[in-house]
């Protein structure tokens, strides 16, 4: 024997023949390449279609969750904070006229707006918190009017809280006098399972509240429930920020003021948004492993065809490396493929059916073409993962086993 | 050329272990026409696939032109296959997608415009000139196993290798391959045709004989 025979290695031309013997086997087995192709195309156009509207997602949410309204609460802006939340209300006043300038405002709508004084007093030997309300506000920019979210006392009138009218046996068409100013019950509350303090206060107009507490035309907090601020960020900018412009807003408004947003929408927002990537979540994976499943078995069913194949080429004297890469490099071929096809179809869906789902935020749909290199490279991992132990099972599998079988 | 030293063949079948080759020793001598017979399980095809390095015997030696093949690592091995052995088989196991021309190129050791050249040249010599374009499906019977004999001579080896080369042929393709075998032996080649029949033995040089994977 001699040894250049033995040394001779297939030549330069190896890499044009893989690629012929690639894709006339694809034109061979046409159909299973079509549903290879089909599985990760399906994959990465999901995939591409949902980052494309992501953008658009985000910000529709956000509008929608600013329809929603913030639950503003307006203070005079030097309240000891630590009073605040432990009294749950401003040592400090503020004008009445506050109210007519957020009414009046433009950039601001609302669909309850309501102005407190409220202020603690010793009265027939208890601590009681009197708090004078001003009739709710209704909006006057078309905004559909709701029901009162407080009560409607008119000036002369009170209600009185659980423990205050039980303690002083009160009921209503009692008259009841504070600090010189006789007031009429129109009713005793029941118990606030809310609210501890709502049950040692009484109720009243704004008016009333502020004579008994020497505070003529002053509050010292504005209630906007649902509140929707109008200046418009640049459409697209993901990071618009729609809680600070109602905060940049009123700060315009009302210069003395604090705003407090409610916690409670930004916990509903917190919980839409895990929500959301939980689902995502759990719909990711499932759906990799579905896509993989079904291309790993197509990949079996391939192999499973091409075993004769593969022991032939064994005899022929080519080596595993040049076998493996000709059966992976089908999958690349399908990666590729898929990532073009899938990014394309991706795109197309965003595009021209996103707008219908997000209808406010459209404008934000746009083609993401960096997306398609990371789907080139997601799809040619993903073929060549699932496609990997069918290949390797194949490979591995005794060429003189296969050619003895027939 | 070729020599068997204590061989033991055994390949499994399902969990079974089957003994298809028992201490077999034999030479065959360079340019012999080796003729393989014996009845159906005797061990014939499982003595091809050890020569052909394709199948690890579990015990004793095997020779090639004084290389020791089952000492060669895989690659060298699948290199001195490449380079050395030519097989046909039964079922010509030709790759459906490829054609004809590609088909016995798939054995090339080199893509060189000599090789193609020499391709086109065997598939003339066979008969087979018109049909290079033609995929395997659009043969007969007869033109497959020539195609696979002119895949098995591409790279000019000294030795081929035939597993029942005419088991799937009627009488005229048969005798037209054996003719065509008895046409490579005269270039000098050694042949080491397994067959289930006689029909070799006009070609014959060396009558090798197996039972229960014994010479018999």
């Amino acid at each position: 024997m001699t040894t250049t025979r033995l040394e001779r290695t297939r030549g330069t031309g190896d890499t044009m023949n893989t690629l012929k013997l690639i894709f006339k086997e694809i034109g061979h087995s046409r159909y299973n390449f079509a549903l290879s192709l089909t599985a990760v195309s399906v994959g990465v156009a999901l995939f591409v279609a949902f980052y494309t509207t992501t953008l658009a997602s985000d910000l529709e949410t956000k509008k929608i969750m600013l329809d929603l309204g913030q639950n503003l609460r307006v203070i005079p802006r030097h309240t000891d904070m630590g009073f605040y939340y432990d009294q749950g209300f401003s040592d400090q006043v503020m004008s009445q006229d506050c109210v007519d300038s957020f009414v009046n405002s433009s950039g601001l709508v609302y669909t309850h707006l309501t102005a407190t004084l409220q202020g603690r007093m010793d009265w027939r030997g208890h601590r009681v918190i009197v708090t004078g309300v001003l009739p709710e506000v209704f909006p006057q920019n078309g905004r559909k009017k709701d029901m009162p979210t407080t009560y409607a006392i008119p000036p002369g009138h009170a209600c009185v809280g659980y423990f205050i009218a039980a303690q002083n046996q009160l009921k209503k068409g009692d008259t009841i006098e504070l600090a010189g100013r006789a007031l009429k019950v129109d009713q005793t509350l029941a118990k606030s399972p809310h609210d501890d303090r709502d049950n040692i206060r009484i109720f009243m107009h704004l008016s009333d509240a502020q004579a008994i507490l020497g505070q003529p035309r002053k509050i010292n907090e504005i209630k906007a429930l649902e509140c929707l601020c109008l200046v418009e960020g640049p459409e697209g900018d993901p990071s618009l920020d729609l809680e600070q412009l109602a905060r940049d807003e009123l700060a315009t408004l009302l210069p003395e003021t604090r705003v407090l947003l409610s916690r409670g929408i930004s916990d509903v927002r917190q919980k839409q948004r895990a929500m959301i990537q939980k689902y995502a979540a759990f719909v990711t994976p499932v759906l990799c492993l579905t896509l993989g499943l079904c291309l790993a078995i197509l990949a079996l069913l391939n192999v499973h065809q091409r075993r004769q194949e593969i022991g032939i080429m064994r005899a022929l004297g080519h080596g595993t490396l040049q076998i493996s890469t000709l059966l992976l490099g089908k999958f690349v071929v399908i990666g590729l493929a898929a990532a073009t096809v899938g990014f394309s179809g991706g795109t197309a869906l965003a595009v021209y059916v996103g707008p219908a789902i997000f209808p406010i935020t459209a404008r934000a749909i746009r083609p993401d073409y960096g997306l398609f290199q990371t789907a080139l490279i997601a799809a040619v991992a993903f073929s060549m993962v699932s496609s990997f132990i069918p290949v390797m099972v194949a490979i591995s599998t005794d060429p003189a086993k296969t050619l003895r079988s027939d | 050329m070729i020599k068997i030293k204590h061989v033991t063949g055994t390949y499994k079948k399902g969990t079974a272990e089957i003994k298809a080759l028992d201490d077999l020793t034999l030479d065959i001598a360079e340019g012999e026409f080796a003729a393989v017979q014996g009845p159906s399980g005797s061990g014939k095809t499982t003595l091809l696939m050890i020569l052909g390095g394709m199948l690890r015997p579990a015990a004793g030696q095997v020779t090639i032109q004084d290389q020791d093949i089952y000492a060669l690592s895989t690659g060298r091995r699948n290199r001195f296959r490449a380079a050395q052995i030519g097989f046909v088989f039964q079922m010509f196991h030709l790759v459906p997608y490829l054609s004809v021309f590609d088909n016995v190129m798939l054995a090339a050791v080199k893509l060189d415009a000599r090789t193609r050249s020499r391709a086109q040249r065997l598939l003339d010599e066979f008969g087979l000139g018109h049909r290079s374009t033609h995929r395997p499906e659009e043969l007969s019977t007869g033109e497959r196993q020539r195609t696979a004999m002119a895949r098995a001579l591409l790279n000019d080896p000294p030795l081929i290798l035939a597993d029942e080369p005419t088991g799937n042929l009627d009488p005229e393709n048969a005798g037209l391959v054996l003719d065509h075998l008895g046409e490579i032996h005269k270039t000098g080649r050694t042949l080491v045709v397994v067959t289930h029949g006689h029909e070799a033995e006009r070609f014959a040089t060396q009558h090798i004989c197996l039972r229960q994977g014994r010479l018999a």
